[in-house]
């Protein structure tokens, strides 16, 4: 049971095997069975993902979520798939026909990618490559490019600002989210996913002080790159129409959205694998089983988030990334290292003791001054700035 | 045999994007097909086993540069100009520059004759080794530059409240 | 095809492409996207010959292409506040408008 799909899918290359194929193409036969396996599997996710946040979103505002279509609301996400599908594509005339027509497929790709790097069980890491990490973060901020093309196809200047808005919303949230899990990549010893979840075992990281700390950033963080409540100002109704998605009709905008609850789940795994100790657990359930419930917890969290706290305005959130967050961040990654060495070397803690103590009260202090200047400069103003 | 059609693929991808990204008369594809050209040169590095080459690559130059100068692009438009960035009369010098120096280069290449040794692929722990031995000077000279860069872009590009 | 040969002839196509760019293009950022693609052809030169040599020295070829890929993103960055700043005074961007130094 644990071991299915490494069975499922070794069967399948040594059918391939026996039917002929050459030798050469059996790892390209290995990845693109991973591939679509990804492709088959995140989709399905997304739709109960959507189910799963109507039916609980529903039950924080005391009502019930969708329950008509199929038991319990089940098909509910198929006939939204149904009815975005349906839908007449609208194509501004002014618009940049080709880049309207790709920003859609553009977004998604990166998303995709994500999931290729997180341990889905033990020794199941689609792309088990050394740097595995800094390759989720990469195609994490690869959307960002993306997303101001996107604004600015459709020529409409709402669209080019709502553009720009989460594009800078998702490269200034990057930062402090790779500054956290730096300081997990220094307590694991590597940049491998796997490598990261064995280094856990059953101590995981989030039991650290340290651990604590990052762990909060890392998700508030993932919370904004993910353009999800508090952080949805990008695609709230009720500003700039609906951000950079507003000209982007049926199926264009069901990729858009496809796109932001793939990236919070293989966020959520993310976490999971950083802090949660990612497949380990008890020893009778099956490690990706243990995986994929955790998971699920954290995505709770991120509804429940949304079902609870009021939206941020756009000065309030970039300033809570760069004032707040990243200077925190600095502080969890030197503590990070204060708690690591002292544990392990005392003999180098000797010599490492005075660097890191200045550098920790630098920091500190760092911090204290940059977060009471965003306490204080996020005063209602009179006169609002255009951005 | 995949690995061949990998690297065709991806220097097809490459090339390609490149041309779009120097022929092309609105900026905003450029910029993309610079997006593009940055992906398949990411995707070159990691063939030949730099992976945290390639994912700096990723990190800073396609979610950093690129999107820096598709935030500029973004944000000339709309300043009222229009996109036309046509060529200019110095097509055929430049077409004789650019087609020398690529026919020097390659055939430079192509009658040397370079020893062929096993592929080393540094690991991310020796990058940072040298990165903090040997390349130390370097390195904090680096974020020098950078944090000039900065401040330098920003007393430049701020806008001093009165015109001309 | 993994001889160096192959990516030091692929970097020499980018970067004759790169160069017409430099050259040929009117507006201000085509010509910086163009110098962008001269110094991701160099930085793929000195990772593909980094590989003739044993590892102890291989990571200065990729260490040379993080220096690359660092200082084009300076550079990148105060080109394009140049832009702006010719922008808000001129209203255009195209290089040959700027002849404000011309007798």
């Amino acid at each position: 049971m644990e071991r299915l799909f490494i069975e499922l899918k070794s069967s399948l290359i040594d059918l391939a095997a026996w039917f002929g194929v050459p030798a050469g193409w059996l790892p390209l036969l290995s990845a693109f069975l991973s591939a679509a396996t990804i492709m088959a599997a995140a989709p399905v996710i997304m739709m109960y993902q959507t189910w799963f946040e109507r039916k609980v979103v529903g039950r924080f505002q005391d009502r019930y979520g969708p329950n008509r279509v199929g038991p319990f609301g089940l098909f509910q996400p198929i006939a939204d798939g149904v009815k975005a599908l349906q839908k007449e594509d609208l194509v501004p005339a002014k618009a940049d026909k080709l880049l309207h027509f790709l920003a859609p497929a553009l977004v998604v790709v990166p998303t995709f990618m994500l999931f290729l790097f997180v341990p889905w069980g033990r020794g199941m890491v689609a792309a088990d490559i050394d740097t595995g990490l800094l390759f989720f973060f990469a195609f994490a901020g690869l959307q960002a490019p993306i997303i101001v093309t996107a604004g600015w196809a459709p020529r409409n200047k709402f669209s080019v600002l709502g553009g720009l808005r989460a594009a800078a919303q998702v490269l200034s949230y990057g930062v402090p989210m790779a500054i956290s899990a730096v300081a997990v990549v220094m307590a694991a010893g590597s940049l491998s996913s796997s490598a990261i979840v064995e280094a856990q075992g059953d101590n995981w990281f989030i039991l650290t002080p340290w651990g604590a700390f990052a762990f909060v950033i890392f998700f508030v963080c993932v919370v904004a790159e993910t353009k999800r409540t508090p952080f949805d100002m990008p695609e709230a109704e009720s500003e700039l129409v609906a951000g950079f998605h507003t000209e982007y009709s049926g199926l264009k905008f069901a990729l858009f959205f496809m796109a932001e609850y793939m990236g919070s789940f293989a966020a959520c795994m993310l976490a999971t694998t950083l802090f949660l100790g990612g497949w380990s657990g008890p020893e009778f359930l099956p490690s990706w089983a243990i995986f994929m419930a955790k998971s699920g917890v954290l995505f709770f969290v991120m509804v429940w988030f949304r079902g609870t706290l009021p939206r941020l305005r756009i000065d309030q959130m970039l300033g809570l990334a760069w004032k707040f967050l990243f200077p925190l961040s600095l502080v969890t990654m030197v503590a990070e290292g204060l708690w690591y060495f002292l544990r392990t070397d005392g003999r180098m803690a000797g010599a490492i003791l005075w660097p890191l103590a200045i550098l920790a009260v630098s920091y500190w202090i760092l911090s204290v001054v940059m977060m009471r200047e965003f306490v204080r400069g996020n005063k209602p103003r009179g006169k609002q700035d255009a951005w | 045999m995949p690995g061949e059609i990998a690297f065709g693929v991806i220097v097809v991808l490459t090339l390609g994007a490149a041309l779009a990204a120097v022929l092309s008369r609105n900026l905003l594809r450029s910029a993309l097909a610079l997006m593009f050209c940055l992906l398949g040169v990411a995707g070159l590095f990691l063939m030949q086993g730099a992976e945290f080459l390639s994912a700096v690559q990723l990190l800073v130059y396609v979610g950093g540069i690129a999107v820096l100068i598709v935030f500029a692009v973004a944000l000339l438009e709309r300043a009222g100009e229009p996109l036309a960035a046509s060529l200019n009369k110095l097509v055929p010098a430049a077409v004789a520059v650019g087609a020398a120096l690529t026919m020097l280069l390659v055939v430079g290449l192509w009658r040397s004759v370079i020893a062929e040794s096993p592929p080393a692929s540094p690991g991310v722990k020796d990058i940072g080794t040298a990165l903090l031995n040997q390349y130390l000077v370097p390195f904090e000279a680096l974020s020098v530059l950078l944090l000039a860069a900065l401040v330098g872009a920003l007393l430049i590009a701020r806008d001093t409240g009165k015109e001309g | 095809m993994f001889s160096v040969t192959a990516y030091a002839v692929v970097s020499a196509i980018l970067f004759g492409i790169g160069v017409f760019g430099a050259v040929a293009r009117r507006h201000a950022v085509a010509v910086l996207i163009s110098i962008e693609l001269m110094l991701a052809a160099a930085a793929l030169n000195f990772v593909s010959f980094s590989r003739l040599h044993p590892a102890q020295q291989a990571v200065s070829g990729q260490v040379f292409a993080i220096f690359i890929i660092a200082v084009a993103a300076a550079e990148t960055l105060v080109a394009l506040a140049l832009v702006f700043s010719l922008h808000r005074s001129l209203k255009t961007a195209h290089l040959e408008r700027f002849n404000l130094l011309k007798w």
